[in-house]
């Protein structure tokens, strides 16, 4: 019990997925929203990855869209050729209702199945990261960013001549296995990976490189060791993404990854804040929502929206939540401002008092 | 007393059954969802359509307002932006399904953003007509998905049989986009049919994406070849250079395009010079009497002729409206049975109807570019 009362977050986690599948289910939240949420889940998921690289260990990756594409089409060939997961009986397992609240454990096989797409989709874009990462070691700043834009381009090439995934037809078939359960536990997991990456001795060589290369070579951080890691790690995580995303699409066309997806993540993390884990989390969920919260004003949707990233990155060059951490993640490393929700509340009240202090 | 009594019930009950079978429920309010390119690269495709929807909406004010079984019923439409991506297309869908509670919806206007957007549809349960979806999967997609125009093989196939059997000519080059669903589906057709009916293809030259804007070093071995005649099955953002670096070039053969060229835009920024003498296949003609109504009308709401996505568009949406009126129950599954007995005159030609495999019977057009602008030619059935 004691251990519960200092983890809260091990019982507010799933209370959320299931505040969120209630109200699904009551018709409250319509699956519009809920594929809403889906997609920031997946966008989060990429962002870490990209907070990784970029974030932790300063390196710049313009092609993190191509290792999602790994990550998708892997996944999707599995699931889809490989073990085709129509052959198996998608029957739910246990289905049971409480009130008008329907719950429902979904096909075990099925389940299995994709979660071994995800893991090979995950292990192959793994692979490309270690392809591209190790080469890469003596590039910096905007040479390593041309690097992996060139590595994004390329796998669409590659993608747009292999007859089995459709060439540029777009591959069409994919199960969709993929719910809001699996992106919610997946997105989750993947924060808390990257929070005790963020705490450990690897989190803090990695962030020793991003401040000063030559400093962390001279006390002895085997610094290509550890820029290998972080490609890796960051491609592993994108190819989970990339599995999440064609199960929940179940279309996939080569374009759908064009270096401008690569873009967009760089923009998401850099107006969340880089760096920052609770950062990354904020700009997924703010600018995947934003241009569908704007679809009322159709046509100065996307003026509008630009217009948004511009005051952000004006009025806070270090994103809308650089520097700080939400405190549920408990991270011990030096120099972080931790951020309490119940601050919240008195940073709102105060927020003028402490200004006036501060001068 | 008794007869009569008797006879009285069975005529209470033939006309009970009578009045029961037409009344059927009428809602107070319609919504039909759209979608399109607005923005990115195919923009002028997505105001194209949004000006087709304008005119719907004029003829049925005109009209004194939608009418079902004398009914008034107020139609509403709900345009959402794809952008081009298949990702904004799935939201797009989702939006117009579970928010807007769309009875149908009309578009996409690119193959890819229709399959992926068809996903939704599909599984909801909701018709949706594609105006200008071209490939032969979007329509495989399931039996709610159905189409206004023609298919990528049938455009191929017509454009092979023009050049060879009409023009005579058996040496073609192609230029193609290989990152583009469209446009390699349309090579692929032209490629096969052509070499089919004994013309040869001399040169298949690719380029990647809607980015490359310069196609020099296709066009050299293009030049190298000497073919009679260049096959460009490319969007509305390349074919204008192409067309005009092909000349710069010094590649003076006729070119043949597709239905994305129909628009006056085209015309004049590949410069008429350019394109004098240049055929494409489409999938109606301005010249035709039946369009002259529709063409004249559009002109007046848009300012510009109509090009073949908003031409599609405005069909898409005369076919959905008079299958709504159709339909035995105004839900998905009754709009759906009535789109497939649908038997209509459109602006592209008279008694318009879809196959089992919901591909509209549409004669294609092959228009020539002489003096700046398009004229017909010849008018072409699919079974040729």
């Amino acid at each position: 019990m004691n251990w519960l009362k200092k983890n809260r977050k091990f019982i507010i986690i799933p209370l959320i997925y299931l505040l969120v599948h209630v109200l699904n289910q009551a018709k409250i939240l319509n699956n519009y929203i809920l594929q809403v949420l889906m997609l920031i889940g997946i966008n989060l998921i990429m962002v870490e990855s990209l907070n990784v690289l970029t974030g932790m260990t300063g390196q710049t990756s313009l092609g993190q869209a191509g290792f999602m594409a790994v990550g998708a089409y892997v996944s999707a060939i599995v699931t889809s050729i490989l073990i085709p997961a129509k052959n198996f009986s998608s029957a739910a397992l246990i289905s049971f209702k409480i009130g008008k609240i329907g719950f429902q454990i979904t096909s075990i096989p099925q389940n299995l199945i994709f979660l071994l797409g995800t893991l090979a989709g995950g292990v192959v874009a793994a692979i490309f990261g270690y392809i591209i990462g190790t080469p890469s070691l003596k590039l910096k700043g905007d040479y390593l960013a041309i690097v992996t834009l060139g590595f994004g381009e390329v796998i669409r090439q590659i993608i747009r001549v292999t007859p089995i995934v459709g060439k540029s037809f777009g591959m069409v078939g994919i199960p969709k296995l993929a719910n809001f359960f699996w992106i919610y536990f997946f997105a989750m997991l993947t924060i808390f990976i990257c929070r005790n990456f963020m705490d450990s001795s690897y989190g803090r060589a990695c962030m020793a490189i991003r401040d000063n290369e030559i400093a962390a070579d001279t006390i002895g951080i085997n610094t290509a060791r550890y820029k290998v890691i972080a490609f890796v790690y960051s491609a592993f995580i994108a190819g989970i993404s990339g599995s999440m995303f064609a199960h929940t699409m179940v279309y996939l066309h080569p374009d759908t990854f064009a270096y401008t997806k690569s873009t967009d993540y760089v923009i998401y993390l850099y107006a969340g804040g880089v760096g920052s884990i609770s950062g990354s989390i904020l700009g997924a969920a703010a600018l995947t929502a934003l241009p569908e919260i704007l679809r009322q004003i159709s046509n100065w949707r996307l003026v509008i929206y630009g217009l948004l990233l511009v005051l952000i990155i004006l009025f806070r060059p270090t994103g809308l939540f650089g520097g700080r951490e939400f405190s549920f993640l408990g991270l011990k490393t030096g120099g972080i401002k931790i951020f309490h929700f119940s601050d919240l509340w008195s940073w709102i009240g105060k927020k003028k008092s402490v200004e006036e202090a501060g001068k | 007393m008794k007869k009569l009594f008797v006879l009285l019930l069975v005529v209470c009950c033939l006309l009970g059954s009578v009045v029961n079978s037409f009344a059927k429920d009428i809602p107070d309010e319609i919504k039909i969802g759209w979608m399109g390119t607005i923005s990115g690269s195919q923009a002028i495709d997505g105001w194209n359509m949004s000006n087709a929807i304008k005119l719907l909406e004029k003829e049925i004010a005109d009209a004194g307002g939608f009418f079902i079984d004398g009914k008034e019923v107020k139609i509403t439409f709900i345009g959402e932006d794809t952008e081009g991506k298949n990702d904004l297309a799935v939201n797009a869908a989702q939006k117009l399904v579970n928010q807007d509670g769309v009875l149908a919806i009309l578009g996409a206007n690119n193959s890819g953003d229709t399959i992926a957007a068809a996903q939704i549809t599909q599984a909801a349960g909701v018709p949706q007509i594609s105006n200008t979806g071209t490939n032969i999967r979007v329509t495989q997609q399931g039996d709610y998905i159905f189409r206004a125009c023609f298919i990528d093989p049938v455009q191929g196939k017509i454009a092979a049989s023009f050049i060879k059997n009409e023009l005579g000519m058996t040496k073609a080059a192609i230029i193609y986009d290989n990152a583009d669903t469209y446009s390699t589906g349309l090579k692929e057709a032209f490629e096969e049919s052509f070499k089919a009916i004994g013309g040869e293809i001399v040169e298949v030259q690719a380029f990647s994406g809607a980015d490359v804007k310069d196609y020099s070093a296709q066009l050299t071995n293009i030049k190298a070849a000497n073919p009679e005649v260049v096959y460009v099955p490319c969007h509305i953002d390349n074919s204008p250079l192409i067309v005009q670096q092909m000349r710069a070039n010094g590649i003076d053969v006729p070119v043949f395009g597709c239905e994305s060229w129909d628009y006056q835009q085209f015309i004049d920024v590949s410069g008429a010079e350019n394109v004098e003498g240049a055929y494409y296949t489409t999938g109606f003609s301005q010249d035709a009497e039946s369009a002259k109504d529709f063409v004249a009308a559009f002109e007046e709401i848009a300012g510009e002729r109509p090009g073949f996505s908003g031409a599609m568009m405005y069909e898409a949406g005369k076919i959905l409206l008079d299958a709504i009126q159709r339909a035995e129950t105004i839900d998905g599954e009754g709009v759906r049975d009535a789109l497939m007995t649908t038997n209509l005159d459109l602006p592209s030609g008279p008694n318009v109807t879809f196959d089992e495999n919901r591909n509209p019977t549409k004669a294609m057009v092959v228009l020539q570019i002489t003096d700046g602008a398009a004229h017909y030619v010849t008018t072409i059935a699919p079974e040729n």
